[in-house]
């Protein structure tokens, strides 16, 4: 077993916000965590790798990783496990890059931070992960600012810093939410194809229950906190039991759903 | 089923608008490309497209938060886009916004009744001693509890103040709502939930909505037409419960890029390569032709392509179509 956590409570200050969540992941299986604004999915993977908000503390329960509870770490250890063994790929990148830096300085200093290599052996690993991902001019995109690339653009190179130590958890906070299809479905894609190869395990956290059934092997669907329904993306998506999560899937619209108008004038 | 019948009934007329911002150093950016659409009234018409295709600035053009750069946007027998002054102020009351994000679309020091009635009191529509009874009745409308009305926006929920953002865009009384990604940062649940409403009003009222969108499961589900447009320029218009049958290669790329629910395995999700191309120095030709799997030497390279009548209420601009109906019709 990869990562097991078991019975985790969380608090925000006096307020517990997750309430007895456990879940087991294996190396290369998609978990996909859904559920409304406030649900506490996010909170979840956040415990993860260890970065909760100030006033945030888990309450109760274990986060084992390679048979080791994360919740015991010291600072130092947990320096060296995330970004390298469990990384993360946060909703919006452009803003988690420094604005005025460039993206191949930060690229650089987060893979320097990990392992001891030369900026310039840095770099061109940094360019080799970028054209993996498929990114057009990955030169370019190494020499420009945050602001100067799309959204879609920075979400991308998000995903790659994220994949780049070919981590064994890949913790994902909606990282498609903001983009347009079209560039949902690259990065979708890349995600799954770098994991196919590399063995990374991934947690989504994601509202988009297309995607989620697309990408996971089991989902989890969360309510204020609890953990309401749980199964394969099949049994779920056809055959949920609980009524929340039916509510849940009869919300997302869907081509070729309910019958439409029809035009007559010409 | 409801069944629109679409006739010569238009609220919208635009023609040939054209949008150009200066970016500086002589270049230019084109983010609508001659674009005409017309709003039926009652109808939904829902814009699609990728970011920076042009959609958002289309519609602060017919809000006239845009001045457009040639072309005219016709409500009734008026250019709206000549309007100045009081003429101006006047046709703001017919044609109404609600923004993509309800967290900053109110003045978080206004109590729900004043942001409600705050349209009418800039026409001098109400007295402030009615004020509180006509917020309740849009409250009632929008399908809200009636005695938030002294509340803030601040402790209302994200769905809830999308609510009242479409209660204080109704109270004039609109013939078109502008729904700019009105939906886009909700939760799903909440998402149908507004959607719902906005339809029921509709129903009771004739109102014509422009739904800027780009989720294409949810255009399906709510909108009679579809208009999508790629770097400024409309290239595909059809019914919107017609999606499947887009003629456009661009539409059929965006559908393929939808994760489906229950289709897996049955619809491979194919990615469409590439970016959009910068809107400064529009390419000569087709726009899309850079990201096209189909294109070829039809002189996609060389000039864009009209839209094309493909049946009825469907029309695609791609060198690759026929005009079928008129060439049957001729011969």
């Amino acid at each position: 077993m990869l990562l097991e956590v078991s019975n985790l409570d969380i608090s925000y200050g006096e307020h517990p916000i997750v309430h007895d969540v456990s879940l087991k992941l294996d190396s290369g299986k998609v978990i996909a965590i859904v559920g409304e604004s406030g649900s506490g999915k996010t909170t979840v993977i956040r415990a993860i790798l260890g970065c909760l908000p100030n006033e945030g503390h888990v309450t109760n329960g274990k986060i084992v990783f390679d048979g080791k509870n994360l919740l015991e770490n010291t600072a130092e250890e947990w320096r060296k496990v995330s970004g390298k063994d469990i990384t993360m790929v946060f909703q919006a990148s452009g803003s988690m890059l420094d604005p005025i830096q460039k993206i191949g300085k930060q690229f650089v200093e987060y893979i320097r931070q990990h392992v001891d290599v030369t900026e310039e052996d840095a770099y061109q690993q940094a360019i080799a992960m970028l054209k993996r991902m498929n990114l057009p001019n990955p030169e370019t995109i190494m020499d420009s600012f945050p602001f100067e690339l799309s959204g879609g653009m920075n979400q991308r190179v998000g995903v790659a810093m994220g994949m780049f130590f070919s981590p064994r958890i890949l913790l994902a906070d909606e990282p498609t939410s903001a983009l347009d299809v079209t560039t949902q479905a690259q990065v979708v894609e890349e995600m799954m194809g770098i994991c196919r190869d590399d063995g990374t395990a991934i947690i989504i956290v994601t509202h988009n229950l297309g995607v989620a059934a697309y990408m996971a092997d089991e989902i989890i669907v969360m309510r204020n906190g609890h953990i309401v329904e749980r199964g394969t993306s099949d049994e779920i998506v056809n055959n949920p039991k609980e009524d929340y999560t039916k509510e849940l899937l009869d919300a997302v619209p869907q081509i070729g759903g309910l019958a439409h108008d029809i035009y007559e004038a010409g | 089923m409801t069944s629109t019948k679409l006739g010569k009934d238009y609220v919208l007329n635009i023609q040939h608008v054209v949008k150009k911002f200066p970016v500086g150093e002589g270049k230019v950016l084109t983010a609508c490309n001659d674009v005409s659409l017309k709003l039926y009234r009652g109808e939904s018409l829902a814009i699609v497209g990728e970011s920076g295709c042009g959609k958002s600035t289309l519609a602060k053009c017919i809000m006239r938060l845009h001045d457009v750069t040639s072309g005219s946007i016709f409500y009734g027998d008026q250019d709206i886009t000549q309007l100045k002054g009081e003429d101006l102020r006047q046709m703001r009351k017919h044609i109404q916004m609600v923004f993509q994000d309800p967290n900053t679309a109110f003045d978080p020091k206004m109590k729900i009744k004043d942001i409600i009635c705050e349209p009418l009191y800039n026409f001098d529509m109400i007295k402030p001693s009615e004020a509180e009874e006509k917020a309740k009745e849009m409250l009632r409308l929008v399908e809200l509890p009636e005695d938030i009305v002294d509340r803030y926006p601040a402790n209302m929920s994200g769905g809830q103040r999308q609510r009242i953002g479409i209660a204080r865009a109704l109270v004039l009384n609109p013939e078109v709502l502008v729904c700019d990604e009105a939906t886009s940062a909700l939760d799903v649940s909440v998402q149908k939930k507004i959607v719902d409403l906005l339809l029921s009003i509709q129903k009771k009222t004739n109102l014509s909505i422009i739904f800027i969108c780009h989720d294409l499961a949810l255009v399906y589900q709510m909108c009679n037409r579809a208009a999508v447009m790629y770097l400024g320029n409309v290239v595909e218009v059809l019914p919107a419960g017609k999606l499947k049958e887009a003629k456009h290669p661009y539409t059929q790329a965006l559908l393929r890029s939808v994760f489906p629910l229950r289709e897996k395995g049955t619809h491979t999700v194919q990615t469409l390569e590439g970016e959009i191309p910068s809107p400064v120095n529009l390419p000569t030709g087709c726009p899309f032709q850079d990201r096209c799997c189909e294109c070829m030497d039809h002189g996609c390279r060389e000039t864009m392509a009209p839209l094309k009548k493909q049946g009825i209420q469907h029309y695609a601009a791609c060198h690759l179509l026929d005009d079928e109906v008129q060439e049957t019709a001729q011969s």
